[in-house]
């Protein structure tokens, strides 16, 4: 079944600064949705919106629907039946800077697995190879997973964090800037990955490149001081011009 | 100009290091000079053999084996009650409390680590005379009395520590836990803690150093120079302790080899405390190894 994530009317207010207003967005499956736009205008909001983890800092107040459809039920993030933490373990989510726990890389799997999944330790081994596979991560790390997981590359630390996200099952994925402090090689590796997960979750993207967003987006939302400013879709994204104009306007 | 600014401070840093290193030393070789012929069973046991006076409870009387046992015990007492609950309430005001009741606790932790040792004293030796005047007139100073005001004494030092540790944590270490799904209890007891270990270990270290040579508060609450030979036998007994036996040999000496045993005890109880350390050291090392593996 697919999963379709759908935002209506969204307000988010940090302390008495509105960031984001009325803002409407919708993603799905087979499709990566990016988010661009200047910096402050919201763009890492609206993706923690959808976890809610703009609820780990204080003084946020959210007005709105995030409605997430998985396997045919709809769960609204701000309603009162949502349960926070199911939520979060839901749509896994990857940061700017790899956020690595400073353990080694077997034990940035098993704290989550275990007291987030509650997995026994016999199922351990076979849930972290899976991930690591999927991240193609595997080969390069299964001889060391002892290893403190800092120890790795940036791309492989990246990559590492995806196979942590994806290690919980989740059934949507929330990518902040993946690739924002990786080299070009890196860059591409983990574009290609995303392009491949894109057939089994719904993505939504924060990206601060057109290019990128160009390259593997098949929808975007262009947000300007909180508001949705104009959508593009698969055809828009490839037009040089369009491209041009809005990196005049907006960077 | 930039440049010499830049050498200056650089010297600047580099002789406060080695000047640390040079007081240390200096401290340490002026007490062995004065203490190194006295450095053997004798001066701990006197005449009594370490098995008997450890083991057999034969009585020691020129030996300063039992203001040993005193302090050791007076620091796992009073490190047992201080460390848990300042670690606890650490993770409370860093972690659970409200904003206003978090300024007021921390103003509250500060006038507590602010308050001199001998006030803390005279608050056990006060509490004893209320108590005697009200429902327990048998209540008298003791080893459980010291341990308690030493717990409170280093109480703000572990609080302290513990918060600063916590709240020095990097944010994306913070969103870690509850990205994954975590529970907000789940992230502080599985990533936000045991990442604040180091920090919280210094803190226990220096709460240790401080119940191990705190004298004013052991000297009003039941700490006596001689306690029948013997390491503290009840909660409620008087008992000896190194510094406080220091002080009474510094104050009291006859002849100059009676100082220099004032300066053998400094020496042990200076290895005594570095002992802690290394011990709370490899505690915590091996703790997070675990974690880590």
């Amino acid at each position: 079944m697919e999963s379709v994530v759908a935002v209506k009317g969204l307000n988010v207010w940090f302390g008495h600064a509105q960031v984001l207003s009325g803002v409407d967005i919708e993603f799905r499956q087979g499709e990566l949705t990016a988010l661009i736009g200047p910096s402050g205008s919201g763009k890492t909001t609206l993706l923690r919106a959808v976890n809610r983890m703009n609820d780990v800092f204080s003084g946020v107040r959210t007005e709105g629907e995030v409605a997430l459809s998985v396997n045919g039920a709809t769960v609204d993030a701000y309603g009162d039946r949502c349960d926070v933490a199911r939520l979060r373990r839901t749509a896994g989510m990857v940061f700017q800077t790899p956020n690595v726990l400073p353990t080694s890389i077997r034990q940035n799997f098993t704290v989550p697995l275990r007291h987030v999944l509650g997995l026994k330790k016999s199922e351990l081994d076979s849930r972290i190879e899976a991930a690591l596979r999927e991240v193609e991560l595997w080969d390069e790390v299964k001889e060391r997973l002892g290893a403190q997981a800092q120890t790795l590359s940036g791309g492989q630390q990246q990559r590492l964090c995806l196979a942590r996200a994806l290690s919980l099952e989740p059934s949507v994925l929330l990518l902040d800037e993946p690739t924002a402090s990786l080299d070009f090689r890196a860059t591409r590796r983990i574009e290609h990955l995303i392009v491949r997960l894109k057939e089994s979750y719904p993505i939504l993207a924060v990206s601060h490149s057109l290019g990128q967003t160009s390259r593997i987006a098949d929808r975007a939302y262009v947000l300007n001081s909180g508001c949705v400013v104009e959508t593009l879709d698969r055809h828009d994204l490839r037009e040089p011009e369009l491209l041009h104009r809005l990196a005049e306007d907006l960077f | 100009m930039r440049r010499q600014t830049d050498l200056l401070l650089a010297a600047a840093s580099w002789l406060a290091g080695v000047g640390v290193l040079f007081v240390v030393g200096a401290l340490v070789a002026f007490l062995a000079s004065r203490s190194a012929h006295l450095l053997s069973a004798e001066l701990f046991f006197g005449d009594v053999t370490w098995h008997a006076a450890v083991f057999g409870g034969t009585r020691v009387f020129e030996g300063i084996w039992p203001a040993v046992a005193g302090t050791l015990t007076l620091v796992v007492l009073s490190s047992t009650a201080a460390i848990p609950l300042g670690v606890a309430a650490g993770i409370y005001i860093s972690e659970y409390a409200g904003q206003r009741f978090r300024t007021v606790v921390t103003m509250m932790v500060d006038v507590l680590a602010g308050t001199p040792s001998i006030i803390m004293g005279l608050f056990g030796f006060s509490m004893i005379l209320l108590l005697r005047q009200t429902f327990m007139p048998g209540a008298t100073t003791g080893l459980l009395l010291a341990a308690a005001c030493l717990a409170l004494l280093v109480l703000p030092y572990m609080i302290r520590a513990t918060q600063n540790a916590i709240e020095g944590l990097p944010l994306s270490l913070r969103l870690l836990g509850p990205s994954l799904g975590m529970s907000h209890t789940q992230a502080v007891t599985k990533i936000l803690v045991p990442s604040a270990s180091r920090g919280i270990l210094s803190g226990a270290v220096l709460s240790l150093g401080r119940a191990a040579e705190d004298t004013a508060v052991i000297m009003l609450t039941g700490a006596v120079a001689t306690a029948g030979g013997r390491g503290p036998q009840s909660l409620t007994t008087k008992f000896e302790a190194l510094p406080f036996s220091i002080f009474v040999t510094a104050a009291e000496h006859n002849t100059v080899e009676e100082l220099n045993v004032g300066f053998a005890m400094a020496l042990v109880l200076l290895v005594l405390t570095a002992s802690l350390f290394t011990g709370s050291l490899f505690l915590q090392r091996s703790l997070e190894r675990r974690w880590k593996a």
